[in-house]
């Protein structure tokens, strides 16, 4: 049935509806997180506080390229993919308060869709798989898709007359690595998240565009109630004890899950302990 | 040992790179151990691709940085923090990363052992017209900021870090550098010639500094832009008064296009000249005056030994050629007339050029129309004649003798008008021709 | 159709010519221009330019001379080439191949005769060799840049305004792009035969006829040569010379080997096979002298001069006239040696 019915929206113009539709036909419910937003009756501070952030608001031009040119040359890298929902209204790059996390932190937008870190309702048990934005559908594991492009460093080897280089560390790719797979949250072997040209997300926008205070001070509440601004602390997937997520279902290699549970920097963050604190480089790295 | 391949010059680079950090050990310490790439470990996280962020202005920053190509670059073996010097501290302080490029850095120069530093350089360009722009306190976030400050130019508006050995020339520093061990290594011998020097002596005399399309380029890139251009206000040298830029100098770059000079860089004939010959030739090539100035190259007392310098117009010293040095190099006659103010397009028009096709257009929509109208109603008929100096032709070139008729005409009437005076001389000719081929026969 | 029986009665010959015209028009001039794009050019200029090497520059050194040369190699080999073929077969570049005299010459022979401006009478090897002389000496020591009037690059550029380029619009919508285009319409277009440009200002065209008048005293020389005897005095050959280089003197055409371009088409209108384009004749002596009559097995194929035509001491006025002209071709000529000679001592003095 869901076989025949994609096979419809494959050659549909109207495949945004119709998937809709088989989503919620097919597998019989809705979103989890569309239920959430429904059911949210945001208080009178987080309405408060949703009005502030709605009159605060201003929209920002990016600006990728100046008359002055970076002065270090920069990695190419893939544009991240601007597919989920939440992207209808926050930048391609969404932390940019936080200065300490903020690059890392967006960095990881390219691997986990937002709602696998900001929502994590505590009364149901979620499991996290990748899947596809694109072809909104579920993407086999495979350790291909932890892979990084990784510009590894050549340690030139003073006793030989051989030029010689040593690997990185890093696994490499050989392919481009899609940025529309990443890892979402799963509820009952179905995306919790909202799809940007769904008709419920439709709905929701049509709300904001009226351009109505009140109305948008509300649509924001709902839709940002069931999330939670802070996502969980770096160890909680970069270490070996408490996985959030199951490397090994997801496809990471041995390798790979080693490289990712005995990072560098989540040790180095996790010495953190208040907000602006700020730490002497040499004493973490040596 | 098996050489892992990301990109297909990574090999190239491993080489450049480690003749890059080994360049400026010193000659004397063979066994020495080689300089640690980033001793501070900044690249433990800044080599990680992809730490973007939209900064507070909208601007998308990129704290990754290319590893391999840093490595690879002029600046491969400073260390990180030898420019960004106040850093220690994670999340770092923005002014902390400011990097002032007069400073000393830790390498240093091999000859005298003295730390180097690009400070000749910023004293010369701080004395030259563009000097008064930005030239320390650069970094990342603050690029908007300076362009909304200054329009002057900063050193790293026109520099970039760039490859030791630029990407074109890989390949022939490759086949340069497989030779070296044989055949300069006769009398070189040793590891330090060849991981220490060899390299930095190569890259020399591959001529890796850059050439004169290359330094074209950077000038060009704000030069060839009028509409960047055109809200600067430039200092009159001698009043100090403050003027909008008139169109010679505004379209410079277009102007210096047309021009030998530039066309011969253009399709690769080194011996054109570029911004730079001419208007920095001597010093770190940075000291750039505007034409008032006495100090300029290009100022017109001095302009005989800069023309004349590197063998370029050797004569242009001659008193004789004094006119020739004032040889206009950015003719406005070049430019298109819709690019002059309106205040400018009238002084424009008073010129030589412009009288003169004034003069010619007349008469071209004369003929033009004529042609058209006789297209149409002439008979082709006998023989036609100019309209002007026709009749001198027949006589002086096609042998017609002046006519008893005309003769008598110019001695009795006045001007015969041309209608009536054409007929005869048809007629002449062709009798004349007659008469001669029966004479023949 | 009166175009298309014009078109027949265009000698065999000069069909060929213009063909020729046409496909150095194509090869030469933009949109196309392929052959200057075979060294990197889209015209004429830079590594190209055949011209500018031999402007002398007061206190000129060989050195300045050699780079000169180097700069524009090419140009100059181009150049080297064309004096050669000159020398042996008269101007056949500028006749049979120039895309620039050519195009104006075929523009030029699209119009009727009648609205045209007739330069081909006027004193042509002084204004040629006078404005020569200035451009090679006066004007690069004034400073005017001698590539402003330079028609090798100005045509091209023209042509690429036509088919629409940006550079080529920029440059016709400058003054110096207006003049030269009015030069191009006076001097070209509307000029009778459409090759006054090449007559009086084209720098190469004046260093080409020197050479041609030159080769023209050796006898295997290939050039434009009359046989009085059989000349009817008809004066087509004259009428129809598109460079002005025939000159009737007595009811026989004097052919200025300073301008002739050896086009042929004299050749191909004369109905007595009176002009020819040949060697010389091998023999000057009769082969038989019978009766007193000297008979000759081979047509005289001679290079007139106006004095010998003239002969008689009758015609004053015309012999003083070109005694004039003489003198003002010898005060120019003496005038620019002995300037490049003072300052080439005065520098070897120095």
């Amino acid at each position: 049935m869901i076989k025949s019915l994609r096979q419809i929206t494959h050659s549909c113009s109207l495949r945004p509806l119709i998937l809709s539709i088989a989503m919620s036909t097919a597998l019989n419910a809705e979103p989890l997180y569309w239920d959430r937003v429904q059911q949210a009756q945001p208080d009178s501070e987080a309405l408060q506080k949703s009005e502030k952030l709605v009159k605060e608001h201003k929209t920002l031009e990016i600006i990728k390229r100046t008359r002055i040119r970076p002065f270090h040359e920069q990695p190419k890298y893939d544009k991240p993919s601007k597919n989920a929902f939440c992207m209808s209204c926050h930048l391609p790059l969404p932390h940019t308060k936080n200065l300490r996390a903020r690059t890392f932190l967006n960095m990881h937008t390219h691997y986990i869709t937002c709602e696998t870190c900001h929502f994590r309702p505590e009364d149901v048990n979620l499991d996290y798989r990748w899947f596809n934005y694109h072809e909104r559908q579920l993407q086999s594991a495979s350790s291909e898709l932890f892979q990084v492009i990784e510009h590894h460093m050549l340690l030139p080897d003073a006793n030989s007359k051989t030029m010689q280089s040593k690997p990185g560390k890093q696994i490499q790719a050989t392919k481009k690595r899609d940025p529309n797979i990443k890892i979402a949250p799963f509820f009952n072997q179905q995306p919790v998240m909202l799809f940007k040209d769904s008709t419920q997300a439709d709905s929701l926008l049509q709300q904001w565009q009226d351009d109505d205070l009140q109305q948008r001070t509300e649509v924001r509440a709902k839709i940002h109630a069931p999330l939670e601004s802070k996502g969980p602390k770096c160890v909680a997937c970069h270490d070996s004890d408490k996985q959030m997520l199951h490397l090994q279902q997801l496809g990471a290699t041995q390798d790979q899950v080693k490289a990712i549970t005995m990072h560098r920097i989540p040790l180095f963050f996790s010495r953190y302990k208040e907000k602006d604190q700020k730490i002497r480089i040499i004493d973490v790295l040596r | 040992m098996k050489i892992f391949r990301t990109r297909p010059g990574d090999d190239i680079i491993s080489l450049a790179l480690l003749l890059c950090a080994l360049l400026f050990c010193l000659p004397s310490t063979v066994t020495a151990e080689p300089r640690k790439p980033d001793p501070d470990g900044c690249l433990t996280c800044h080599s990680l691709p992809g730490l973007h962020w939209i900064d507070e202005d909208g601007m998308w920053r990129v704290a990754s940085i290319d590893k391999s190509h840093y490595f690879s670059s002029l600046h491969g073996s400073v260390p990180c923090r030898d420019c960004h010097r106040k850093i220690t501290d994670y999340p770092h302080k923005v002014e902390n990363g400011y990097v002032d490029c007069s400073e000393s850095c830790h390498v240093e120069e091999p000859s005298e052992g003295e730390a180097y530093t690009h400070k000749p350089i910023v004293d010369e360009f701080e004395e030259s017209t563009h000097g008064k722009g930005w030239h320390k306190d650069f970094a990342g976030g603050n690029r908007f900021k300076e362009l909304d400050e200054s329009k002057l130019p900063s050193c790293r508006r026109c520099h970039d870090n760039a490859l030791y050995i630029s990407e074109n020339k890989t390949t022939l520093f490759k086949e340069s550098f497989a030779h070296t061990e044989t055949e300069c290594g006769t009398c070189h011998v040793g590891e330090v010639w060849l991981t220490q020097m060899g390299g930095h002596i190569l890259r020399r005399f591959l001529g890796n500094r850059m050439n004169k399309n290359d330094s074209n380029e950077l000038c060009l890139d704000c030069h060839n832009t009028p509409e960047y251009l055109k809200d600067i206000e430039l200092e009159d040298s001698e009043t100090g008064e403050k003027h909008k830029p008139d169109t010679r100098w505004l379209h410079a770059a277009e102007s210096y296009q047309r021009m030998l000079h530039s066309r011969l860089l253009v399709v690769g004939v080194e011996d054109g000249a570029s911004c730079v010959d001419c208007h920095a030739p001597q010093g770190l090539h940075h000291k750039i005056l505007r034409d008032e100035d006495e100090q300029a190259s290009t100022h017109p007392d001095n302009l005989p030994d800069t023309c004349s310098a590197s063998g370029c117009h050797g004569y242009a010293k001659i008193d004789e050629n004094k006119d020739f040095v004032l040889t206009d190099m950015h003719d406005t006659d070049l430019l298109a007339m819709t690019l002059f103010s309106k205040e400018e397009f009238n002084n424009f028009t008073k010129s030589v050029w412009a009288i003169l096709s004034a003069l010619t257009v007349p008469i071209i929509i004369v003929l033009a129309i004529g042609s058209l109208i006789w297209a149409f109603t002439g008979k082709n008929r006998g023989l036609i004649m100019a309209i002007l100096g026709g009749e001198h032709f027949q006589v002086y070139m096609a042998g017609k003798k002046p006519s008893a008729k005309k003769r008598a005409k110019s001695t009795t009437a006045r001007t015969p008008s041309r209608k009536s005076d054409s007929k005869p001389i048809r007629k002449n000719t062709t009798d004349s021709a007659e008469t001669k081929e029966s004479d023949n026969d | 159709m009166r175009v298309l029986n014009n078109l027949k009665a265009v000698p065999a010959m000069q069909k060929y010519r213009y063909f020729l015209i046409t496909l150095s028009c194509i090869a030469f001039l933009g949109p196309l221009a392929f052959l200057p794009q075979l060294v990197g050019n889209d015209d004429l200029c830079g590594v190209l330019c055949m011209r500018r090497f031999y402007l002398y520059f007061p206190g000129m050194s060989w050195d300045d001379l050699l780079m000169h040369i180097t700069v524009a190699w090419i140009g100059v080999i181009a150049f080297a080439v064309i004096l050669i073929t000159t020398f042996f077969f008269g101007r056949v570049w500028c006749g049979y191949l120039c895309p620039v005299g050519g195009l104006a010459e075929l523009g030029s022979r699209m119009l009727n005769d009648r609205w045209k401006i007739e330069f081909r009478s006027l004193p042509q090897v002084q204004i040629r060799y006078g404005y020569f002389a200035a451009y090679m000496v006066l004007m690069p020591a004034l400073g005017i840049s001698a590539c402003t009037l330079c028609n090798f690059i100005t045509v091209p550029r023209l042509i690429e305004a036509m088919s629409g380029e940006y550079r080529g619009i920029v440059y016709i919508l400058s003054t110096v792009g207006l003049v030269n285009l009015g030069l191009l319409f006076l001097l070209g277009f509307f000029a009778s035969k459409g090759r006054a440009y090449c007559q009086f200002l084209c720098p190469i065209g004046a260093a080409d006829g020197l050479v041609n008048k030159l080769g023209s005293r050796f006898r295997w020389a290939r050039r434009i040569r009359v046989e009085k005897e059989r000349c009817t005095g008809c004066n087509i050959c004259a009428r129809n010379c598109m460079c002005g280089a025939i000159k009737m003197v007595n009811r026989v055409p004097v052919v200025s080997q300073t301008s002739c371009m050896s086009c042929h088409e004299c050749v191909d209108v004369c109905a007595w096979n009176a002009i020819e384009w040949t060697t010389g004749p091998r023999d000057k002596k009769p082969k038989k002298i019978k009766k007193g009559v000297e008979i000759f097995p081979e047509p005289a194929w001679q290079l007139l001069s106006e004095e010998e035509m003239l002969g008689n001491p009758l015609n004053g006025a015309a012999v003083a006239r070109i005694r004039v002209g003489r003198l003002v071709n010898g005060l120019i000529f003496s005038s620019v040696i002995a300037y490049i000679a003072y300052y080439s001592i005065l520098k070897l003095a120095g």
